[in-house]
């Protein structure tokens, strides 16, 4: 029988066992040629055996097992709790209180004589013999159920500690103080990645390749180091570990991968050379084991195939590229990791491992808590957390100079998000915003999951919820999400809410009223699906770009879901003609999603860009050109949305049947086509030749550039064409110019030019790609479809 | 009523002739109870060897229900007993020097598991040693409940927790000479802080040997004076308890 066996009995009497494991030496022992007392300290011999020292309270039942000490007064635990939006837990620990008693703890010994046995008490000579600190200690809880005994080796539920110290506190009173197994790695006293002690052997000035080294390290090509503030690439290695040791780069302050540049600079003897660790691709799970495993944390304890299941789940698009360039405290590193993916890690003292678990408000219940019977009655309370509530978060991302300081000027993007229902005067009426430290690791996929998960978590203020429960009411471990009914929170008809989700952030067992309970703590949010299925309405403003609403949702939705998109007022647009300003993304399948624009709210994608004009080639003779070029084809429009394949209803204008939406007033328009360049004619030469003019831009919300002039050849009688015009965001593109094309206006082909070279095609409104898309109100004042689906 | 007077088994070692475990024999005759011997069959018998003026054989046991227990003298069935409960058991007889003690317990299910045992002399409290009030704690639990209940005040869960018992034994208008002489002897021997039983038997041929429990800790009070003759004495003893239920 397991302890789960039979843990939803009725009737049960508790009682807790504590062991803690000791090496010992049995058999010869002697210190200084004298008898020796067993002990690690107390023989020359090598310990060669674990003794384990079992320890009860002094209330429990009489046990049918020998050697039991009842000694214990009391004991206290306090759980690992998760610390929201920190990333890393609290560290659970206890405090076990014994009174001393006689007798010897190692009685088999050869120093141990029937007066040694009478000398002093049993833990007074356990604390003299042994070094108690960093040995485990093991509390053990078992039940008897219906006067059955337990297994005592298969029975418990286990809950793994190590001694902290073991103290005494006179009067013949001890008290043992123990961490959770995670603080035996000492992570605020590692750093990451390990330090090395590598330096120049020489100087070296910024145009050298060859740095000479220590003979210390073991460099490899491949590695990346960092010298002063320049990083390199080591491309090739010599004389490791020898004083002539060097390593070459191949181009001094080129770029070390497609995010990561640096600055060459000159660098003296005996200069740092640190290496660097670098992920290319890796996934979050592979960082996070890589430095549990360089702070020393034992690979038993990391449950790898859970973690990449977890990350798979939650972060499935999402790669981590970065450098370590540095060694920082660990403890820093892997705060920065898990909040910016938004993730929780906490030490499992029963399973014995670290947890990891994302953060998400598709998390669904694993249970149902009901006060007065999960939740026992009238023990509930409930606390406001403001301090965690935003309703707009910004973070920076995307440090290309890794060895430059952290200021702001040193990062190239931001992700904003807002919730602007929140910030309303009919909710919060103010804007509560989390701005999160500058961040080197994420990409641009990680950093809008991370404001929207954020928002999505915390736009309402998250509530604190702390109860007793009793163990054979305990179905939920901590990390669990669950709904909460108590009459403590009421829905508008002044029912129990079962609508209230929470995330149980801490499970701290009793031990010293009549039997074992449980006081648990929990932390709300708003699910994005309740107990009825029903999803909320998200709300989407200000001015957008490349916006999928897959993410906007927070991604990772575990089933179909009927989800409505409300587009208020805001300006969806797309940098690029070949990324849609707004797609679905990978809802599954099923799944029907609505997007009702309000307030004027558009969606364009971006103008085709013009031609570029033509130029001239020349032969033999190089002042009369053989003939000019037509000119190239203007480019295509982008695309306002892209439903991939998701059953998609779009509201533009008139009723939407949304109770708190009813009525639509919105655009998506799709981008004109980039006009052809214009042609260079060779006829032109009187006195100058001119090379083709660019065509002009198409329109869009980011309207299409005019084409550039056709390039001039070297000599002084060829001039250049003008630039194309650039669309507008208004709706009209660029005027052609000397026979370029013009660009085309919304959902219009760029033109022509005078040649006949083609302009780019019109963009697209709304493309199906396979789903099933119907448009409410598409007037053509509201829907401009061009080369789209509608 | 009896007390056990003296304990002829204390920190010997007896043999484990059948259902011999791992466990050290000699926790059974150790006063700490937290040593204790666990068979490894549920068929069990223990040997002590030859022991002289044995009047009481004690144990404390739990796993011993519905098994035969019984205290043999090589063969011979000295006395037997099937508890339906697991407890404290005293088999009281007369007097006898046993030339091989043994105990044999019979039974199925999970084996037994023996915290203590006792042999040796035992004194009949004089006037039955029952007053008004004397609280029977054989009959009783020592355990403590809590019942945790929903909003209609329903039982959800129910909770045990062990209680020491407590025991006030009342002994008025004992015979002076009486507490000079046995009740002394039998200070002197509890005074070393070991534990004794205390049986509601009335003679040695009762046959009720779980009406029993075994004491500890006592606190002996003075003997106080009769309020009109000094041939009689009256005497109080409190102590903690514990039943084996």
């Amino acid at each position: 029988m397991a302890f789960d066996d039979n843990k939803q009995a009725f009737s049960q009497h508790h009682f807790t066992i504590v062991e803690i494991d000791i090496p010992i030496v049995s058999g010869t022992c002697t210190l200084g040629g004298q008898a020796g007392y067993g002990t690690a300290l107390t023989c020359d011999q090598p310990t060669n055996a674990t003794q384990t020292y079992r320890f009860t309270t002094l209330d429990a039942p009489t046990l049918p097992v020998s050697g039991v000490y009842r000694c214990i007064q009391s004991i206290s635990e306090s759980a690992t709790e998760l610390q929201s939006g920190r990333g890393l837990s609290s560290r659970g620990s206890i405090n076990i209180n014994f009174v001393d008693f006689k007798g010897d703890p190692n009685p088999l010994a050869p120093a141990v004589t029937n007066t040694v046995k009478n000398n002093g008490s049993f833990l007074a000579k356990l604390d003299a013999r042994n070094i108690l600190a960093n040995r485990p200690i093991r509390i053990k809880n078992y039940r008897i159920v219906d006067g059955v005994y337990p297994d005592f080796d298969n029975d418990a539920e286990t809950r793994h500690y190590l001694i902290e110290s073991f103290e005494s506190k006179g009067g013949g009173k001890w008290v043992a103080r123990g961490k959770d197994e995670l603080s035996r790695f000492n992570i605020n006293e590692k750093l990451y990645p390990e330090p090395t002690d590598g330096y120049l052997t020489q100087a070296i000035a910024d145009t050298g390749t060859r740095f000479y080294v220590d003979p210390n390290n073991q460099y490899t090509a491949g590695m990346v180091l960092r010298v002063g503030d320049e990083l390199f690439k080591v491309t090739g290695v010599g004389n490791i570990g020898s004083a002539g040791a060097y390593v070459d780069a191949a181009f001094r302050g080129s770029a070390i991968n497609s995010i990561h540049l640096t600055n060459r600079s000159e660098h003296s003897a005996g200069d740092e050379v640190f290496i660097c660790k670098v992920f290319s691709g890796a996934s979050i799970d592979d960082v996070l084991t890589d430095i549990c495993t360089t702070v020393g944390i034992d690979s038993q304890y990391m449950p790898s195939g859970d973690w990449a299941s977890e990350i798979a789940v939650w972060h499935s698009a999402t790669t981590v590229n970065t450098i370590f360039v540095e060694a920082e405290d660990a403890n820093d590193v892997l705060a920065k990791m898990l909040t910016s993916y938004m993730l929780d890690m906490w030490f499992d003292p029963v399973d014995r491992e670290i947890k990891l678990s994302a953060i998400s408000v598709w998390r669904q219940s694993v249970a149902t808590l009901t006060e007065g019977v999960q939740i026992d009655y009238d023990t509930i309370k409930r606390q406001a957390r403001d301090d965690l509530r935003a309703t707009n978060a910004l973070v920076v991302y995307n440090k290309p100079y890794l060895t430059s300081d952290d200021a702001i000027e040193n990062y190239k993007k931001a992700s904003l998000f807002s919730n602007s229902l929140l910030e309303s005067s009919d909710y919060y009426g103010e804007r509560k915003q989390k701005r999160f430290d500058n961040n080197p690791i994420i990409d641009d996929n990680a950093a809008e999951l991370l404001t929207r998960r954020f928002i999505a978590r915390y736009g309402i203020t998250p509530q604190a919820y702390t109860w007793k429960a009793q163990e054979n009411k305990l179905s939920y471990k901590t990390g669990d999400v669950v709904s909460i009914l108590t009459d403590s929170k009421v829905g508008f008809d002044g029912q129990p809410d079962g609508s209230t989700r929470a995330q149980i952030t801490s499970i701290k067992p009793n031990y010293n009223g009549i039997g074992r309970d449980y006081t648990v703590k929990a932390l709300t949010y708003a699910p994005a699906i309740n107990e009825s299925g029903v999803v909320n309405d998200l709300v989407i403003s200000g001015n957008q770009s490349q916006i999928t609403l897959y993410n906007e949702a927070g991604g990772a939705i575990p089933e179909a879901v009927n989800l409505t998109f409300v587009l208020d007022g805001a300006q969806v647009s797309s940098t690029s003609a070949i990324i849609p300003a707004l797609r679905l993304g990978a809802f599954p399948s099923g799944s029907v999603i609505t997007i009702i624009l309000i307030n004027g709210a558009t969606v364009q994608g971006k103008g085709g860009d013009g031609g570029t004009g033509g130029t001239y080639l020349i032969d033999d003779d190089p002042t009369i050109p053989d003939f000019g070029t037509n000119g190239q084809s203007g480019f295509d429009g982008g695309v306002a949305v892209d439903c991939d394949g998701v059953e998609v209803n779009i509201y533009l204008s008139g009723a939407t049947g949304n109770a708190t939406y009813p009525n639509a007033d919105g655009y998506i328009f799709a981008p004109g086509g980039g006009g052809a360049g214009g042609p260079a004619d060779p006829l032109s030469g009187d006195p100058l030749y001119y090379t083709g003019s660019g065509g002009g831009g198409g329109a869009g919300s980011t309207f299409g550039l005019g084409g550039s002039a056709g390039a001039v050849p070297d000599d002084v009688r060829f001039e250049s064409g003008a630039t194309g015009n650039n669309g507008t965001s208004t709706g009209n593109g660029g005027a052609g110019l000397d026979g370029s094309g013009a660009g085309g206006g919304y959902g219009q082909n760029g033109s022509a030019n005078a040649v006949g070279v083609a302009g780019g095609l019109a963009g697209k409104g709304v493309v199906d790609s396979g789903g099933v898309v119907t448009l409410y109100g598409a007037t053509a004042l509201r829907y401009i479809n061009g080369n789209g689906d509608h | 009523m009896y007390i056990t007077y003296d304990n002829r088994l204390k920190n010997t070692s007896p043999n484990v002739a059948t259902g011999a475990s791992g466990d050290v024999p000699s926790n059974m005759t150790s006063s700490d109870f937290s040593l204790n011997y666990t068979f490894a069959t549920s068929t069990a018998g223990v040997v002590f060897g030859a022991r002289a003026n044995i009047s009481h054989f004690a144990l404390s046991g739990i796993n011993i229900a519905n098994k035969e227990i019984s205290i043999r003298d090589n063969a011979e069935v000295i006395a037997s007993y099937t508890p339906s409960n697991n407890g404290v058991l005293v088999f009281l007889f007369e007097r006898r020097d046993f030339v091989n003690l043994r105990l044999v317990i019979k039974g199925s299910g999970q084996p037994a598991t023996i915290m203590h045992v006792s042999a040796g002399n035992t004194m009949k409290v004089p006037n039955g040693g029952e007053t008004s009030g004397y609280a029977r704690q054989w009959l009783t639990r020592g355990v403590k409940s809590r019942v945790a209940v929903n909003s209609l005040s329903q039982p959800i869960a129910a909770l045990q927790k062990s209680e020491t018992l407590k025991v006030t034994l009342s002994l008025p208008n004992m015979l002076t000479t009486w507490v000079e002489s046995t009740w002394q002897g039998f200070l002197n021997r509890i005074a070393v802080g070991d534990c004794f039983y205390i049986t509601e038997q009335d003679s040695v041929t009762s046959d009720k040997p779980q009406a029993s429990y075994v004491c500890f800790e006592p606190d002996i009070s003075a003997p106080t004076a009769h309020s009109q003759t000094r041939a009689l004495q009256n005497l109080q003893l409190t102590c903690r308890a514990y039943n084996g239920i």
